[in-house]
């Protein structure tokens, strides 16, 4: 007699298969501002043409809905042989709080992995060329629970700030991930202030020199301002430097497909 | 059709990736009061989706079972009334259950820290093969 499991696994690849690049942004430590660079990413992805979707995955805390300006009074997602995400500018958004509704919403251990499961299973993505997830910080239930469902995940963007205690953890978390045959595709450094030679600061407390730097953001007081409304969000200064790393991103896609 | 079909898919694809060297006769199913979840429209997607893989004869059984949470700050056990919920709130629980997590509370001490004991959403419970 074979084990039942969780009928739930048997689907969660088959809703991305005709998803072409899955990029999880992750980082070690909370507060490094991961979920403005990954909706930015992936508004850049749109800009230049890509379908794009953006999974929040930061269950307990969703708030990439918050940086798009979603209302969640009129927009929901469409039920259709499952749930299909609304578009936003162009973007599909796929997060918990459209059933949450920003209320405090305390879950652990197994309902983290039946709410990742839920959504996953439900969710249709249809045909898009990436999809870019917000993963909570740290490197626990959700973010195991999306490596071992989805199998090799191969293109994660790690997230740190310059300061040891964001740069150690996310080096360490590079190395882990070389080590069981994830490719990161590289490092985003945030929040810079300071005008020094800065890949090098990194590189010093690193003191390894194979991690690829995806590129650098300034620290952009416009940011906060432009939160909530995506046409003010493409006008700051960030959303240039999130061009350059675009660049790089598919750049580096590129190369490994050749 | 609505999204029960997309639950159907993972259980029908499940049945027939585990089983694919034996003939499937049956199958039970039971299925949580909080996800509330319309047996009708499950039960066809389900016969629907064997029919399209080939399986004409698959029996269902569908069993439903009573939702039953505990509080992990107090220890309280207590069974919720979730139609009193409202309709808006418990389209919200049907879509993902553990958006119960935002509405509800514990009873006794007011945490929403509680473990959904039993009657979550659909479950495989059984397949029968020859
Ligand atoms: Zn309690």
């Amino acid at each position: 007699m074979t084990a039942i499991k969780d009928p739930r696994l048997s689907i969660i690849r088959e809703r991305i298969r005709n998803v072409k690049h899955v990029i999880p942004v992750a980082s070690y430590k909370g507060g490094v501002g991961k979920t403005i660079v990954t909706a930015l990413i992936a508004l850049k992805l749109r800009d230049r043409g890509f379908r794009t979707g953006i999974l929040d995955l930061d269950l307990t805390n969703p708030s990439i809905h918050t940086v798009l300006g979603v209302d969640l009074d009129t927009i929901k997602p469409e039920e259709e042989r499952g749930v299909v995400p609304p578009e936003i500018q162009g973007v599909k958004l796929m997060t918990l709080a459209y059933y949450t509704r920003e209320r405090p919403t305390p879950l652990r251990g197994m309902d983290l992995v039946n709410a990742f499961r839920e959504l996953m299973s439900i969710t249709l993505w249809g045909y898009i060329d990436f999809l870019l997830i917000d993963t909570p910080p740290g490197f626990s239930d959700v973010i195991l629970e999306l490596s071992n469902t989805l199998g090799r995940i191969s293109n994660p963007i790690l997230v740190s700030i310059l300061s040891k205690l964001s740069i150690k953890p996310t080096i360490n978390l590079y190395k882990y991930m070389k080590e069981i045959r994830i490719e990161p595709l590289g490092v985003v450094l945030n929040m810079i202030s300071e005008e020094e030679d800065l890949k090098k600061t990194f590189f010093e407390t690193a003191s390894i020199e194979d991690i690829r730097i995806l590129g650098l953001m300034r620290r952009d007081p416009e940011i906060e301002k432009a939160i909530g409304s995506i046409n003010d969000l493409k006008r700051t200064k960030a959303y240039e430097e999130i061009g350059e790393i675009v660049r790089e991103v598919l750049k580096i896609i590129e190369s490994r497909r050749s | 059709m609505v999204h029960e079909w997309a639950l159907a898919e993972a259980v029908v694809r499940h049945v027939i990736d585990i089983y694919s060297d034996k003939k499937i006769r049956e199958i039970r199913i039971g299925l949580g009061e909080l996800q509330n979840i319309d047996e009708n429209i499950l039960l066809f997607s389900l016969k629907e989706l064997f029919k399209l893989n080939g399986l004409e004869n698959v029996s269902i059984h569908v069993r439903k079972i009573p939702l039953t949470l505990l509080c992990r700050s107090c220890g309280f056990e207590w069974k919720p009334d979730i139609s009193k919920l409202g309709e808006e709130i418990i389209e919200m629980i049907h879509f993902i259950p553990e958006a119960v997590h935002s509405y509800i509370r514990c009873p006794r001490c007011n945490s929403g820290d509680f473990e959904i004991i039993s009657g979550r959403g659909v479950y495989l419970e059984e397949v029968v093969v020859e």
